[in-house]
């Protein structure tokens, strides 16, 4: 492509105007030479998509970077560091469990430098495909949405649905059901929207709202055995704070549960999980289906008591024949005991472990820097705060691969504004490695993009849909549900 | 010979009369159209940022437009681009008529080709592109009827045309590249009004806001440039004021775009950088290209403010990158900031809110109160915060904003008459102690006499609101 632009380049070199000498943009690795993205001492799956960086400092020269796996060695030159797909991949061939070692040598501003670094590469693949929304960080109104699905393997793009095809309506994210490509759900909003389920490659557009719920669906989860859905229904706000940093708040008017039965095509509500006096969201299920995890908070004084606003994180029993959620419930983490906010609880498809997000208050962390992951292994009962992979803004929305050795996660570090989707592994012992954001065939492309990864979901084949499979879907019957 | 001469002078002159109408026209009575079409653009010197950018169908009319519309930043440069481009288009389809037919016919052709595009491009989202898509068009047509032989002139029109449609694209788009056009001289001035008030050239904006006064955004306008000016008080109400719904704008998903645009622009020089943040993003989320110059800037200068260094450095690299933006962004770049920079962020953040609460921005008086509260130097805020109790008959809360140190403004002064009216202390001690001087009572006995003749007073305002109050029902 670039070729095309020969004669582009000779104009713009006329024009004597070039960038001069910027500064970098974005915090990067430590170390002599800072590199961004920060690729440093992370462990990355050997079926990633390569791992293109710059040297992101000013006045960088002569930058020379060696990559060695065993007698492999490939040097790139340049302060821009982008290798080729093909040769990435013949690099990485059989590399895992083995060590990439870095060596780096530049002079900056002057100066000669070098540097040293290591990449692992785990036994573990990561599922190829991750789905997301692009939208700029604005609460208040959308405008030109779209979902789309990355190969994480390479730098292949597919939208999945977007406002071209939909007359420019909202459209919400697109999560996978236990990780599976061919299990999946996403939104589209408006009076011609519903809920587009995708089971087995089969579509189906469902409206997901009966008499007497607060809205139609909007959080929620698929069960394992393909017959229920659990979703959260809320009245959702969106404010300012007067603190300039903590920018936004979005919080919930009323929130219940509901199960949609694919089936029969119902809701089944019931009022233990629909109580007045309560805010519930966020259900998933277990990875068994017999259990739901959900969150819940007293309701309170909205908006001036919402800092007291604090959910717990409970569990009840599912049952996969019925669709009915238990009465009996288990407090998994307190919000009194523990001061803090739950969101978005995620099990594992192994069953082993259960994430979610940890703030001071509130349903909506965003834009609040305190926010951890927590991981609870669900066999010894430990619950433990991630804090070695925490970053200095916010880290939410995870999502597992469905072999459960990574999880992404959307996070905020760096300028604040932007979600990024991070990838990290776990091991065995449910020890995370530093996270490393999803690769771009561009090392400046973080520096230009101006929109965030919305809820990053990992599915373990691709969803097989694109934008005429939504044109379709937005154009027929929505299937009634009671 | 002499017809001859002439004949070949009909052409020229034609041309150059259209370039000088369309300049003049563009430099003296649409100035500020093509300007705001610079602001929301976005023309980056980097080959990644243009590789990504400019691919697939029309990148060739993408690119060039937008290096083209980068230039729209400086005076003069905008209309005579575009006049050039224009007369362009009318000498490319009149060259081409010339291949089948006389002078005459094929002069209203080309004259037909200029004045359409000439109207498309007074259309309010317009894009240069699409008038560099007809250009191009033309020109490759041009280019092929050069060939003698038919059969290869035909080959070549159909190898031109193809290689036009995929780097040039379609002419036309049904919200930035509309068929006709036409000059809207009431929205060029609102245009200016947005242009100016965010260049914070308040005199101007003043000049312009004028005339449209009755509408939401020209008083909004009016308003920011009186308080900017210091003058707010002396001169709300020398035009109609809604109550307060056009003091101050909320940034909310019910507003109109234009309307969230200009929201930010009051509450940045409060010092509410939240709204001033989300008014910028939203505004950046509307725009034709999903991007703009001028919104970059502004996201960086909220950033920069609040000690946001990171997002700060994101936007200033990005604009370090442009041709008009970079200097500036350099200079204001975290680490490597001037005084003047330093000393106006130290300004800026003595500003902002240190308590947190939660707010819709749709309630004034609490961030302005809190505003005020975190900065009682405030000035901005506590005249804004003064003039909103006024417009909301809140003379109790004015009188609490009042009495801290009597500040000047004929408004306030009348609203003080008005409060102790109402408190039955209406005497001359007490209008001194309210530091008030004890003419303005003869004023307001004037007033009483014949309301109609002090229009621009805040008995005037107070009275029609407590006179409407009675009648109804």
């Amino acid at each position: 492509m670039r070729n095309h632009f020969l004669f582009l380049w000779v104009l713009l070199a006329l024009t004597g105007c070039g960038a001069g000498d910027p500064a970098p943009a974005v915090d990067g690795s430590e170390g002599p030479l800072v590199i961004y993205p920060d690729y440093k001492e992370v462990t990355i799956p050997a079926n990633i998509a390569p791992l293109n960086f710059r040297y992101a400092m000013p006045d960088v020269r002569k930058a020379k970077t060696t990559f060695t796996l065993g007698d492999r060695t490939v040097t790139i030159r340049g302060d821009e560091v982008e290798w080729r797909l093909g040769a990435w991949k013949k690099f990485l061939e059989g590399a895992e469990g083995k060590t990439i070692t870095v060596t780096a040598e530049a002079v900056v501003e002057g100066r000669p430098l070098t540097d040293r670094w290591s990449i692992q590469v785990s036994e573990d693949p990561v599922d190829g495909w991750l789905t997301y929304r692009l939208i700029e960080p604005s609460y208040q109104m959308y405008h030109e949405v779209c979902i789309l699905e990355r190969c994480v393997e390479n730098f292949d793009e597919t939208v999945i649905c977007d406002w071209r095809h939909t007359d420019n309506a909202c459209m919400n994210c697109h999560v996978h059901g236990q990780s599976r490509g061919d299990y999946s759900l996403y939104y589209i909003r408006g009076p011609q929207g519903g809920s587009i389920l995708n089971q087995d490659g089969k579509l189906r557009k469902l409206s997901l709202k009966a008499d007497g719920m607060l809205s139609a669906t909007v959080y929620g989860d698929l069960h394992p055995g393909g017959r229920f859905g659990v979703f959260s229904t809320n009245v959702i706000l969106p404010s300012f704070h007067a603190d300039a940093i903590a920018r936004m708040e979005v919080f919930d008017s009323a929130s219940d549960l509901t199960v949609a039965d694919f089936e029969n095509n119902r809701m089944i509500n019931v009022p233990h999980v629909a109580r007045a006096d309560a805010w519930e969201t966020f259900p998933c299920f277990s990875a068994d289906g017999r259990s739901v995890y959900y969150c819940v908070a007293d309701t309170v004084a909205i908006p001036q008591d919402i800092m007291q606003t604090r959910y717990d994180l409970l569990r009840a029993d599912f049952d996969p024949e019925t669709g009915l959620i238990g009465e009996q419930v288990d407090t998994v983490w307190s919000a009194r005991a523990n001061n803090g906010s739950v969101c978005h609880p995620k099990v594992s498809p192994d069953g082993r472990w259960l994430m979610f997000t940890v703030a001071d208050y509130g349903t909506f962390p965003l834009f609040h820097p305190e926010c951890t992951l927590y991981l609870a292994d669900l066999q010894s009962g430990e619950i433990r705060p991630m804090d070695e992979i925490k970053g200095n803004k916010s880290d939410s929305y995870h999502s597992w691969s469905s072999n459960s050795r990574w999880f992404v996660f959307a996070s905020k570090r760096g300028d604040g504004q932007y979600g990024k989707p991070y990838f990290c592994h776990l091991d065995a012992d449910g020890n995370p490695t530093k996270p490393f954001v999803l690769p771009q065939k561009s090392s400046r492309f973080y520096l230009y993009n101006l929109k965030s990864f919305n809820v990053p979901d990992l599915g373990n084949a691709s969803t097989g849909m694109t934008v005429r499979d939504a044109r379709r879907m937005f154009e027929s019957e929505s299937e009634i549900f009671q | 010979m002499v017809k001859h001469g002439i004949k070949s002078l009909v052409g020229p002159v034609a041309a150059g009369l259209a370039f000088l109408g369309s300049f003049c026209f563009f430099q003296a009575a649409y100035p500020y159209h093509l300007i705001r079409r610079e602001q929301l653009n976005l023309f980056l010197y980097d080959g990644d940022y243009l590789a990504e950018t400019y691919r697939g169908t029309g990148w060739l009319a993408r690119f060039a437009a937008d290096f083209l519309e980068q230039f729209f930043h400086l005076p003069v440069a905008g209309p005579l681009i575009v006049a050039l481009l224009l007369t362009a288009v009318g000498w490319a389809a009149y060259k081409i008529c010339r291949h089948f037919m006389g002078l005459w016919p094929s002069l209203a052709v080309g004259t037909l080709f200029f004045a359409g595009s000439f109207l498309r491009e007074t259309g309010n989202l317009y894009q240069t592109r699409y008038t560099l898509v007809v250009l191009g068009f033309l020109l490759l047509i041009l280019l092929a009827i050069q060939f003698r032989k038919t059969w290869l002139r035909a080959v070549a029109a159909a190898a031109f045309l193809a290689a036009g449609a995929w780097a040039l694209g379609s002419p036309y788009h049904p919200d930035y590249g509309k068929l006709w056009g036409a000059p809207q001289l009431d929205y060029e001035r609102m245009i200016g009004l947005d242009v100016e008030t965010a260049r914070e050239n308040w005199d101007k904006v003043l000049e312009l806001s004028k005339k449209d006064l009755y509408m939401e955004e020209a008083s909004y306008c009016y308003n920011l440039a009186l308080a900017m000016k210091g003058t707010l008080g002396d001169k709300l109400f020398d035009h109609s004021q809604n109550h307060q719904s056009t003091l101050l704008f909320p940034v909310s998903s019910e507003r109109a775009v234009f309307s969230n645009t200009l929201a930010g622009e009051a509450w940045f020089q409060l010092g509410d950088m939240t709204v001033a943040e989300q008014s910028t993003i939203t505004s950046l989320q509307a725009s034709p290209k999903r991007t703009g110059a001028r919104f970059l800037v502004r996201l960086a200068k909220v950033n920069l403010v609040t000690g946001e260094d990171a997002a700060a450095r994101k936007y200033l690299d990005i604009l370090c990158r442009t041709l008009f933006y970079g200097k500036w962004a350099r200079s204001v770049m975290p680490g490597r900031q001037d005084e003047a920079t330093r000393k106006w962020i130290a300004e800026s953040r003595a500003k902002l809110m240190r308590t947190d609460f939660i707010h819709q921005s749709d309630d004034p008086r609490t961030v302005l109160q809190a505003l005020l509260e975190a900065d009682p130097a405030n000035a901005l805020a506590r005249e804004y915060l003064m003039c909103y109790h006024l417009l909301c008959y809140d003379l109790d809360g004015f009188i609490q904003e009042y009495a801290k140190d009597f500040p000047q403004g004929r408004l306030y002064r009348e609203a003080v008459l008005i409060w102790l009216s109402r408190q039955e202390r209406l005497n001359p001690a007490e209008v001194g102690r309210y530091g008030v001087d004890v003419s303005e009572v003869d004023r307001m006995g004037r007033f009483g006499r014949n309301p109609s003749a002090f229009k621009n007073t805040y008995w005037y305002y107070y009275l029609t609101a407590m006179q409407e109050a009675q009648q109804q029902p």
